[in-house]
C-alpha cells in the first residue's frame, strides 16, 4: 500500500458523477462491439474452414466478416473514451497496473494492429484463386488467436489495478493473471461474447430478411442460428457467472453486488424465455425487443463492474488521500517560509564551472581542447577571445565547432578575464 | 512524484514514444487527413470528366489507406496513449486533467471521421458516385477538425503562454504557435498524401493507362502545396518564443552532430525545392518514374519525423512548460524536495533497485526516478557511454550541481546534497563497470 502514488495537485476536468457515467456508459458500448468482433471473427473463420459441405455456412461466413470490418473499428475508437475517463477516475491505481505488466500491455498496440491487417489479408483474398485455402486460414485464425488473448492483458491489468496490496509481489502480466478472478472472468467473458455475438446475429440478420426476401431461406436460417447462440449461452453465463461471483476477492464484495446479480439474472432469464418462444414455440417476438433486454443485463453488469471497483479501492482511495493530504500540508508548510535566494553571485570561475566545464579542462582534451591551448592563444589579445566565445568559428579540425554558450555578454567577460588571469603553466 | 518507473532496454523510452509517434503521425497526416484530400479531388475529377476506369483507381487507392488508417493508424493512436502513460504516467495524468474536453471533443469528432470513411470506402458501389462524394467531402472536413482539435494540446505542452497563469482550458489550447503549427500540419498533411498516393497508386499495375491522369494532379498540387508548406514551417519556427527557440539548433544536432546546425537552416528550403522540382517533373512529363513513386514518400515521412522530433526536443526540460519536467516532477516543488529530499519517493524505484551498498542503492533508485526517462545504461542516450563527463565521483558531482547551464535541456537534479553525492557514485560505478576500467580513461593529453 506504501507505494500508492500521490495525487496530482490538479482538479478535475469534469464533475466526477460525469466521469464514471462516461466510464460505465462508453465502456459498455466498446464491450459489446468487442465481443460482437470477437464472436464474428470466430464465425467468419471457423464456419467457412470447417463446414464446407453445406453452402449455408460459408455464405454466413462471409456476411459475419462484413460486420467484423466495420464492428472492429468501432470497438476501437469507443474504446477511447472510457480509456481516458479510467485515467482520470482511477489515475494512479489504473497507471500503476498498467506499469506492472507493461511489456505485455504495450504489446496490445502491435498485436490488435496485427490482427486487424490479418483479417483484412483474410477478407480481401477470399474469392482469389491465387492464394492457397492453408493460407488464408492462416491469416484468418491469426486474428482470431490474437482476439482471444488481448482480453486477458486487459482483464489482468484491472484486476490488478483493484488490488493495490498486491503490486509489491506482482512483478508482470504471467504473475497478475493466477490472481483468483481472473482466469474465472476471462471465461465469463468470453462466453458473454458468445451470447451478444448471438444477440448480434439475430438482430443483423433479421434487418437484412426485411430488405432481402427473395432470400429469406437464408436470412432465418441465419436468424436463428444466432438466436440458439444467445439463448445457450446466456443460459451458460448461469455456471460462468457463479465461478466468477466466489472467486471475486472479498474486499471487492458487497450485498449490492449480490443484488444487481440477482436482478441481473432474472432479466437475463426474461430475454431466454422471449429467445425460446421464438424458437420453439413459433412465436415472432421482435428481435429489437430481445436485444433491448439482454442490453439492460449488460448494463446492470457494467454497473455491477463499477460496484466492485469502488468497493475494492475504498481503503486504497483513503491511503492515498492521507499521503496526498500529509504531503501537501508539508509541502505548504515549508513555501510559506521559502523565498527564492535572489542573485546568485556570478564570478568567472562559477560560469567556467557551470558552463565551459561541460566540454574544457584547464590542461586535457575533454570535447573540445584543453583551455592551456586558448590562454597561450589569446594571452595578450583579450577582445579577440571575447569575441571568438561570442561567436564561435571553427578553428582545429580535430574539434566540433563549438556552440555558442547560453551566456551574457557579461558574464563572457568574466570568464575570459578569470581564464587569462589564471595562473598555469604555458606549453612554450 | 513517487510514479511506477518504467525503463525500455536499449531504445530508450524517449525512442519507443517516437517510433510510435512517427508511425501514427504520418498515416494519420498522410492517409487520413491529407489521404481525405487526396482522394476526395482526384474523385471529383473523375466524377467531372466522366472517367470510370480513374473512378476504379481511386477506389483501389483508397482501400490501401482504408486498410492501413484502421489498423496501424488506429491502433498506434491508442498506442501514444499506452506508451505514453506507461513511460510517464505523471506527465499524461496532468495532460488528461488540463485537456480532457479537447481530447474528449476530439474523441467524438474522431469517432465520426471512423464511421465517415466507412461509409465512404465501404459504401463507394452502394451510395454512387454522387452521394459518396458528398460523404467524401464532410469525411475531409471531420479529419482536419481532429487535427485542429489535437494541435491545441501539442502546441499548449510547448507554448502554454496564459496557461499558467490562468490554468484555463482556452488560454492553453489557443496559445501562440497555435496557427501557424496547424496550417504546417495541413500542409505537411497534403504533401504525405501526394507522396503516400504516388507510391500506392504506382502499385496499381492494371491500371496503367489512368497513371498520366494521377502524376498531372499530384504535379500540379506538389506546386501548390510546397511554397505554402515553407512559407507555414518558417512562420511556425519563427513563432517559437526565444527562449526555445535558442534551443532548436541543439535540438538538430545535440553537440556530436554540430555541422547539422548549418543543415537545418536549409532543411526544409531543400525539401521543398525537391517537392517542387518532382511537381514540375511529373506535370509536364506525366510519365511513370520509378524513383518518383518512393522517394517523395521517403522524404515527407523524414522531414515529418524530423518536424516531430525538434517539437519534443525543444520542450525540454520540460514536457509542459515550465510547469513538469520531463522526469514528471514539477518546477514548484524542486525547493521542498532539494531541502527534504526525494528519498521518501522511492518506492517504485525500490521494486527493481539491485544495488546491494546502501549508498548506491539510493544513487539507483534516483537514476531511475529523475534520469531513466531519457537516459538508458548503454543503448540509446546510455549514461555510461558520457565517459567524457563522468569520469569520477567529484566530477560527476560536480556536474550535478552545475549542469543546468551546460546542458539547459536536461531537468536541474532535484534532492538532497547527500542524494546528489550517492547518484554521483552511482554513476561513477556503473560507468566504470559497462567500460571495463576501474579507472576511467581521462582524455589524452592529462598529466
Amino acid at each position: 500500500m506504501d507505494i500508492i502514488p500521490i495525487s496530482l495537485p490538479l482538479d478535475l476536468p469534469a464533475p466526477m458523477w460525469f466521469l464514471k457515467f462516461a466510464l460505465i456508459t462508453f465502456f459498455l458500448v466498446h464491450i459489446l462491439f468487442i465481443a460482437f468482433m470477437i464472436g464474428g471473427t470466430f464465425m467468419t473463420v471457423f464456419f467457412r474452414m470447417l463446414r464446407k459441405e453445406d453452402p449455408f455456412w460459408s455464405r454466413m461466413a462471409r456476411e459475419m466478416g462484413n460486420t467484423v470490418t466495420v464492428n472492429k473499428s468501432i470497438a476501437v475508437v469507443i474504446g477511447i473514451a472510457p480509456l481516458l475517463a479510467i485515467s482520470l477516475v482511477y489515475t494512479n491505481f489504473f497507471y500503476a497496473a498498467n506499469n506492472i505488466t507493461a511489456p505485455l500491455w504495450l504489446s496490445i498496440i502491435w498485436l490488435v494492429a496485427l490482427a486487424f491487417i490479418s483479417l483484412y489479408i483474410y477478407k480481401y483474398t477470399w474469392d482469389s484463386t491465387k492464394y492457397s485455402d492453408r493460407f488464408k486460414y492462416f491469416w484468418g485464425v491469426l486474428a482470431f488467436a490474437i482476439f482471444m488473448f488481448v482480453p486477458l492483458i486487459f482483464l489482468s491489468n484491472i484486476n490488478l489495478m483493484l488490488y493495490p496490496d498486491q503490486w509489491k509481489n506482482i512483478y508482470g502480466f504471467w504473475q497478475a493473471i493466477w490472481a483468483p478472478n481472473v482466469l474465472p472472468r476471462y471465461l465469463h467473458f468470453l462466453n458473454a461474447s458468445v451470447a451478444l455475438t448471438g444477440f448480434f446475429t439475430l438482430v443483423y440478420f433479421n434487418f437484412k430478411l426485411k430488405d432481402h426476401h427473395e432470400d429469406a431461406a437464408f436470412y432465418t436460417r441465419a436468424k436463428n442460428l444466432g438466436a440458439k447462440w444467445a439463448m445457450y449461452a446466456t443460459l451458460l453465463q448461469l455456471l460462468f457467472g457463479f465461478l466468477n461471483y466466489v472467486t471475486l476477492p472479498v474486499t471487492a464484495d458487497s450485498p449490492m453486488v449480490l443484488y444487481l446479480i440477482i436482478v441481473a439474472i432474472i432479466v437475463a432469464g426474461i430475454a431466454v424465455y422471449l429467445l425460446s418462444l421464438n424458437l420453439y414455440a413459433g412465436k415472432n417476438i421482435h428481435p429489437i425487443i430481445i436485444f433491448f433486454v439482454i442490453l439492460v443485463v449488460a448494463s446492470i453488469m457494467g454497473t455491477l463492474r463499477h460496484v466492485v471497483r469502488e468497493n475494492a479501492l475504498r481503503e486504497p482511495k483513503k491511503i492515498m488521500a492521507m499521503k496526498t493530504d500529509l504531503y501537501r500540508a508539508q509541502l505548504a508548510t515549508f513555501m510559506k517560509t521559502y523565498s527564492p535566494t535572489g542573485e546568485v553571485v556570478v564570478t568567472g570561475e562559477s560560469v567556467f564551472q557551470g558552463v565551459c566545464m561541460a566540454c574544457h579542462a584547464i590542461d586535457h582534451k575533454v570535447v573540445g581542447p584543453p583551455m592551456q591551448y586558448a590562454i597561450d592563444k589569446y594571452k595578450n589579445d583579450r577582445d579577440a577571445m571575447i569575441q571568438f566565445v561570442n561567436s564561435p568559428r571553427k578553428i582545429n579540425p580535430d574539434f566540433p565547432i563549438m556552440p555558442k554558450p547560453p551566456i551574457s555578454e557579461k558574464e563572457i567577460e568574466l570568464v575570459v578575464d578569470y581564464l587569462l588571469n589564471l595562473e598555469v603553466g604555458s606549453n612554450e | 512524484m513517487e510514479w511506477p518507473i518504467f525503463q525500455m532496454p536499449f531504445i530508450g523510452n524517449r525512442m519507443l514514444i517516437a517510433i510510435i509517434g512517427t508511425i501514427h503521425v504520418s498515416i494519420s497526416h498522410g492517409m487520413a487527413v491529407g489521404g481525405s484530400f487526396f482522394i476526395v479531388l482526384l474523385h471529383y475529377i473523375s466524377i467531372r470528366t466522366d472517367n470510370q476506369r480513374l473512378n476504379e483507381l481511386v477506389f483501389k487507392v483508397l482501400g490501401i489507406f482504408f486498410i492501413i488508417t484502421t489498423s496501424v493508424g488506429a491502433l498506434t493512436g491508442v498506442g501514444i496513449w499506452l506508451s505514453t502513460a506507461t513511460v510517464s504516467p505523471g506527465t499524461i495524468g496532468s495532460l488528461l486533467h488540463i485537456f480532457f474536453w479537447a481530447w474528449f471533443t476530439e474523441w467524438i469528432v474522431f469517432v465520426s471521421e471512423v464511421i465517415l470513411i466507412m461509409f465512404y470506402y465501404l459504401g463507394w458501389d452502394k451510395y454512387g458516385s454522387k452521394t459518396g462524394f458528398k460523404i467524401g467531402v464532410v469525411y475531409v472536413a471531420a479529419s482536419w477538425l481532429t487535427m485542429m482539435l489535437i494541435t491545441g494540446i501539442l502546441g499548449a505542452m510547448l507554448t502554454p503562454g496564459q496557461w499558467l497563469a490562468t490554468k484555463s482550458f482556452w488560454s492553453g489550447f489557443f496559445n501562440p504557435t497555435y496557427v501557424p503549427q496547424l496550417m504546417t500540419r495541413t500542409f505537411i498533411a497534403v504533401l504525405l498524401s501526394i507522396a503516400f498516393g504516388l507510391f500506392i497508386t504506382r502499385l496499381h499495375k492494371d491500371y496503367r493507362d489512368q497513371w498520366p491522369e494521377v502524376w498531372k494532379f499530384a504535379g500540379k498540387s506538389l506546386l501548390i502545396a510546397s511554397p505554402l508548406f515553407l512559407l507555414f514551417v518558417l512562420s511556425y519556427y519563427n513563432s517559437l518564443p526565444l527562449q526555445i527557440s535558442h534551443l532548436t539548433s541543439t535540438a538538430l544536432m545535440t553537440m556530436k552532430y554540430a555541422t547539422w546546425a548549418y543543415l537545418s537552416k536549409i532543411f526544409y528550403i531543400s525539401i521543398v525545392i525537391l517537392m517542387m522540382i518532382f511537381g514540375l517533373i511529373l506535370l509536364t512529363k506525366k510519365k511513370d518514374y520509378v524513383l518518383l513513386s518512393f522517394i517523395p514518400a521517403f522524404l515527407m515521412v523524414f522531414a515529418m519525423g524530423n518536424m516531430e522530433r525538434v517539437r519534443e526536443f525543444i520542450r525540454k526540460p520540460y514536457t509542459i512548460h515550465q510547469y513538469l519536467y520531463s522526469n514528471a516532477l514539477r518546477e514548484d516543488e524542486a525547493p521542498f524536495l532539494n531541502k527534504t529530499g526525494v528519498s521518501a519517493h522511492l518506492g517504485w524505484a525500490e521494486r527493481s533497485a539491485k544495488e546491494t551498498d546502501p549508498q548506491l542503492r539510493l544513487g539507483e533508485k534516483i537514476f531511475k526516478l529523475e534520469c531513466s526517462t531519457c537516459h538508458t545504461y548503454s543503448g540509446i542516450n546510455g549514461i555510461t557511454k558520457k565517459t567524457n563527463i563522468l569520469q569520477n565521483p567529484e566530477l560527476n558531482e560536480n556536474f550535478l550541481k552545475t549542469y543546468k547551464r551546460s546542458h539547459p535541456f536536461m531537468p536541474p537534479f532535484i534532492g538532497t546534497d547527500a542524494e546528489r553525492t550517492a547518484l554521483a557514485l552511482y554513476l561513477d560505478k556503473i560507468v566504470k563497470e559497462a567500460n571495463g576500467k576501474t579507472n576511467v580513461q581521462p582524455s589524452e593529453g592529462n598529466k
